[in-house]
């Protein structure tokens, strides 16, 4: 059991008071010296205020000669800005911020000149001498450096100590046991020189075959210097009678302290590499403009451009979505990556996980907010498409979020950045395939769920949820649709049994007539079901009574002609409305003005996509009941909880939220977020991480 | 194991075809949706183009189906009855000036010589709305389809 | 702390005022709420006479072929421009501009220019999708057809037949309206090209060609009249009262004789042997051509 003042080592004031200096610099790039120590300090200590935080930096900072360099960006080891011995004397003074009582150090002079490495030492002795503990481990060593060490311990393979006392004497005490030659001699008598390789050549001495080779055996196996050791040292008995001093337990900044630091850190760091700033702002609207630009075309090449002709703005708004996927991803995917360095310092601060996540989300989270307005500002300036904007942004914004979470949970789960850019497009083609812009649903593999409904995979989809909602938006919505909306939404249910309902359900009737020319027959399932249903509507229940109990073959032709002049009237009755509201509109709002409205709001593909008018299948039969195959915009028939079915349908205009009702857009935007906060959760417990651990631990423990 | 599958195959095969062919079969009988009558009289119109077409289905003993037409001078017009295979007497497709009947203008029997024409050309002279004519020979029930075509 | 207290409320309003937002869809509009109520009134039922009035105007065939005969060339410039189709606003606009483009199309075919008529079916599509009569046209097959010229007399009678079925169809469902509309268009159009015609080449033929539309005139004008509670038609009654009356000073006198019947090659032949007489005022078949193409570039161009 290791003890720290009489603290257990791994207690909270242990740690607190023990410091480690790994080998890496961990050190921030695009921050100076001076910032890299202050956001450092600001995440260990909650007690000091301002001005003492800043005296410590200003003292720690003229112990190592760091003064005048104390404005100068840090730099990587490729772009040097700073010198080796500098960083690791940076590397040193975040520690020493802290002052520790005792401090690990991981080959502090490996890369450096000879005299940056006897500066660094000449530190460390320093440090020593004012009541620190300072383990260093280290190799290759010059003999001024040797000698400044008090004490020695080696470590034989298989970890085995084999030596602890005084480095000269550690010469003597290797060559005695193998009975050298002048053994009595440490150091170099004239020159004063220690040569410690002379140690490992001893330790490693290898065998001398017949013939005068070495062999590769070692004359004294490591186990046996072990013993050697263990006879020898005897561990002295600590002195209890010295009074021991009392640990303080740093305390950590609280949770909104951390983020404002992390956040602020991060901030700093990007706002500093101009590079990044540029394009992680231009590549929004660049990408934009570009795509516009190009898809900016009119179905009539001899008239003016008007976006109801541009047949493009389905794709449009697809490939908006996948830009925005994109660039989320990419944008995140270095981020925790990037910090992992520094991550493993802080672990042993125990700063908040939760924090660090937040900050990184919400600096990301702003950056979208910004990128998806540019990116949807500018392409919808472009292509002319000037109405429901916040609709767009909303959407494209949460594309965004979700595919900065995506990139946070890659970057922090594999070991790479080559891997993180490989997986990427892993996730964002089958976006692309399974959105149900590129291809149609009824158009894809059965097996995977292709047909009349949506398959379950593509519900996994962002993109799937995006395209929906702006469809739907961007049709119902517009400034022209508006005004006809509810007009054509009855008119299409009207139109839809009287056209194509009403006379599928007759031929059947007829087809089981044929045979049989009995009227008392049963009708076949299917007709009943539908019937069934349609006698529910509200329009219908007013009017026309259909008995449950009758089957008959004559109650159902009788229904089913009741019911065609019943939407017939209807419909009748409300094209004439809807043709006065037209006129109507037309006289108030001038001359052409209506035809100008639809020509600058409305676009003809989307109006043809949502409303399935290209599908040659108006309607299909399944689990005996027949259902509408378009118009899907207009359907509210899958509300009513009598409408059976199997999946559910895209671009309907209103959904059901745990028995509310709520408008398609809300419901896609929820959904959105609902897996942007799993996978934060998922992030937060490093899950994908966890997952990929397991894959290999299980491979490892069979072979 | 393959000669049970292969026969197998065959039965379903069989059955398959059966029901298709089943199924093909038009349900005759009293069926005078009329479609295979306008089909054929397609056929028969040869360089003449088609105007319209009427439905007819007559119960016994019904008055004759008028519908008014306007033909213009110049043209030459050729009108086609097409009866229904089960027709027990013909149909009497004819053109007469107004909805009472008056001056005939054309007719698709001769009833002096008992003939029954399947195609009947009129050479118009003045334009002008006039009345077609659909009847059974002796008021009998029946159905069929009437076309009506022109040329230049 | 605070400051998160205030973050979170403000993240709160912005997610609670878009759910309102968006919650203001409820599921039955005040619109469906009205039509689901029990008609007051029966919507009114043509007259057995008017429907027939409809069904026995002039086909477009049968128009083209008499300008045909009487030796005109093909003129594309006399059709209706197919750009900017939303200029019809209206079904009853749109209903119009789908029979005068039928008129057109009977010109294009009979004299089989097909290349042409592609576009025009393009444009009967767009209206007939607008008016929800689109399943009569097979559209795809019929441009297939206009793209060569050997299919020209297919694409003519399938033109035909999916004018008649639609017609049918709008008979039966009670849009008679819009029956009516169509018929209108394609006779106007039908008017326009001869008028347009005679106005280039006032032939004897031209003339009487154009004094016998007297009575397809007087025809529209009584299916307008018999529909004028309506605003739309009392308003299209009122334009063309104005030709009608302009008709009335023509004179048409028909002399009808008993047809001759021969029988040619197994076919039996009736020669109409009836005699018209027509007598124009001086410059009244001028009026009238300059009133009918004015009046079908008001309506529909």
């Amino acid at each position: 059991m290791v003890k720290l003042n009489g603290y257990d080592i791994s207690s909270s004031e242990s740690k607190s008071n023990v410091g480690f200096i790994p080998q890496d610099d961990l050190l921030m790039e695009e921050l100076t010296v001076y910032q890299n120590l202050y956001f450092n300090a600001k995440l260990l200590n909650d007690t000091w205020v301002e001005e003492e935080l800043q005296e410590r930096i200003e003292k720690v900072l003229k112990e190592l000669g760091l003064y005048e360099i104390r404005d100068i960006a840090v730099g990587n080891p490729l772009n040097k800005k700073i010198s080796g011995g500098q960083r690791k004397r940076l590397n040193i003074a975040l520690e020493l911020i802290r002052e520790p009582l005792v401090l690990f150090v991981d080959e502090p002079t490996s890369g450096l000149s000879s005299k940056d490495s006897e500066n660094v030492m000449q530190l460390l002795k320093h440090l020593a001498q004012t009541g620190k503990i300072i383990f260093v481990v280290i190799h290759q060593l010059a003999s001024e450096i040797y000698k400044l060490f008090d004490k020695l311990f080696i470590l034989d393979v298989g970890g085995l100590p084999v030596y602890y006392g005084n480095p000269i004497e550690a010469v003597i005490y290797f060559k005695t046991v193998t009975n050298q030659i002048n053994h009595e001699i440490g150091e170099c008598g004239t020159c004063g020189n220690v040569t410690p390789e002379q140690i490992f050549d001893t330790l490693e001495d290898k065998e001398i075959d017949d013939f005068g080779n070495y062999t590769s055996e070692r004359k004294i196996k490591p186990a046996k210097w072990n013993e050697y050791f263990k006879e020898k040292f005897v561990s002295k008995e600590v002195d209890k009678s010295i009074p021991l001093d009392k640990l303080e337990t740093i305390k950590s900044p609280n949770l909104l302290k951390q983020f404002k630091v992390f956040f602020t850190r991060d901030f700093l760091s990007r706002w500093n590499d101009k590079q990044y700033v540029l394009i992680a702002l231009l590549e929004a609207p660049v990408l934009a403009a570009l795509l516009s630009f190009i898809i900016k075309s009119s179905n009539n090449i001899d008239q003016e451009y008007t976006l109801s002709m541009n047949e493009n703005v389905p794709a449009y708004i697809f490939m908006l979505i996948i830009v925005a996927l994109f660039v989320g991803l990419t944008i995140s995917a270095e981020e925790i990556f990037k910090d992992q360095k520094i991550l493993k310092r802080e672990k042993f601060l125990q700063l908040s996980r939760l924090s660090y996540l937040k900050s990184k989300a919400i600096y990301l989270i702003l950056l979208s907010v910004l990128q998806s307005l540019l990116l949807c500002g500018v392409g919808n300036l472009i292509i002319e498409l000037n109405d429901n904007f916040f609709y767009y942004w909303i959407l494209i914004f949460s594309v965004f979020v979700f595919g900065n979470i995506l990139g946070l949970l890659l970057s922090s789960s594999f070991k790479t950045i080559v891997t993180i850019y490989i997986i990427i497009p892993l996730i964002v083609i089958p976006q692309m395939i399974l959105g149900g812009a590129m291809f149609k649903f009824e158009n894809l593999n059965k097996s995977i769920g292709g047909g009349h409904h949506i398959p379950v995979v593509s519900n996994l989809m962002v993109s799937r949820w995006a395209y929906e909602g702006i469809m739907v938006a961007q049709f119902s919505n517009n400034t022209y649709e508006k005004n006809v909306f509810d007009y054509e939404q009855l008119l299409s249910d009207y139109n839809y049994r009287t056209s194509y309902l009403y006379p599928y359900l007759t031929d059947l009737l007829n087809d089981q007539l044929s045979d049989n020319k009995d009227e008392s027959l049963k009708c076949s399932d299917t007709v009943y079901n539908t019937l069934v249903f349609e006698a529910s509507k509200p329009i219908v229940k007013s009017v026309l009574k259909f008995d449950v109990e009758d089957r008959s073959i004559k109650q159902s032709m009788q229904f089913i002609d009741d019911l065609s002049s019943l939407y017939q009237d209807k419909y009748n009755e409300l094209s004439r409305k809807k043709d006065a509201k037209i006129m109507d509109l037309d006289k108030s709002l001038g001359e052409n003005a209506l035809m100008n409205l639809k020509r600058s709001y409305h676009n003809d593909n989307v109006a043809d996509i949502v409303q399935n008018a290209l599908s040659k299948k108006k309607f299909f039969v399944e689990n005996s009941m027949v259902y509408q195959n378009y118009d899907h915009i207009f359907l509210r028939d899958h509300l009513n909880p009598d409408y059976k079915i199997n999946g559910t349908f895209m671009y309907v205009p209103i959904k059901s939220f745990f028995g509310n009702k709520i408008s398609t857009f809300l419901y896609n935007i929820l959904i959105i977020w609902f897996f942007i906060f799993i996978l934060f959760i998922v992030l937060y417990f490093d899950g994908l991480k966890k997952m990929l651990d397991i894959q290999i631990f299980k491979k490892k423990s069979f072979s | 194991m393959k000669i049970k599958t292969f026969f197998y195959y065959v039965i379903v095969f069989i059955g398959v075809g059966g029901l298709l062919s089943v199924v093909s079969i038009p349900s005759g009988g009293s069926d005078c949706s009329g479609d295979s009558e306008y089909a054929a009289g397609l056929g028969k119109l040869g360089a003449y183009k088609l105007i319209k077409d009427y439905r007819i289905e007559q119960k016994k003993g019904s008055d004759p189906q008028a519908y008014m037409v306007s033909l213009k001078a110049g043209l030459k017009y050729r009108f086609l009855p097409i009866n229904n295979p089960n027709n027990k007497s013909k149909m009497i497709m004819s053109i007469y000036m107004n909805k009472n009947k008056g001056m005939m203008l054309a007719t698709s029997y001769n009833p002096a010589s008992k003939k029954h024409y399947s195609s009947i050309d009129f050479n118009c002279r003045t334009t002008g709305t006039f009345y077609l004519f659909f009847e059974m020979e002796g008021g009998d029930k029946g159905c069929g389809v009437g076309m009506f075509s022109v040329s230049n | 702390m605070n400051r998160l207290k205030s973050k979170t409320l403000m993240i709160g309003a912005i997610v609670v005022s878009i759910v309102l937002g968006a919650c203001s869809s409820s599921e039955e509009n005040s619109l469906e709420k009205e039509m689901n109520q029990v008609s007051k009134s029966k919507v009114k039922v043509s007259k057995d006479e008017i429907n027939q009035l409809i069904q026995s105007f002039p086909s477009p065939i049968e128009t083209s072929m008499i300008i045909q005969n009487a030796g005109n060339k093909f003129n594309s410039e006399l059709l209706l421009p197919t750009k900017k189709l939303d200029r019809f606003v209206s079904s009853y606009d749109k209903a119009m501009a789908m029979g005068a483009y039928g008129g057109d199309m009977g010109y294009i075919n009979i004299y089989e220019k097909s290349f042409v008529a592609a576009e025009f079916l393009a444009a009967i599509r767009l209206l007939s999708v607008d008016l929800e009569i689109d399943r009569f046209f097979d559209f795809e097959d019929m441009i297939r057809m206009a793209k060569s010229s050997s299919n020209i007399d297919s694409l003519q009678q399938m033109s035909t037949e999916s004018f008649n079925s639609m017609e049918k169809y709008l008979r039966e469902k009670g849009r008679n309206e819009l029956s009516v509309l169509i018929v209108f268009g394609t006779w106007l159009e039908g008017s326009y090209i001869i008028s347009y015609i005679a106005k280039g080449n006032m032939t004897e033929e031209m003339r009487n060609r154009v004094a016998e539309q007297k009575e397809s005139v007087k025809k529209i004008y009584e299916i307008l009249e018999a529909n004028s509670e309506d605003d739309y038609f009392a308003n299209l009654a009122k334009e063309i009262k104005t030709l009608n009356d302009l008709y009335e000073q023509v004179t048409i006198e028909t002399i009808m004789r008993e047809p001759e019947m021969k029988e040619v090659d197994g076919q039996l032949v009736f020669i109409d042997n009836s005699e018209t007489k027509i007598v124009t005022p001086e410059g009244i078949v001028k009026d009238i051509v300059k009133e009918s193409i004015s009046l079908r570039n008001k309506l529909l161009k």
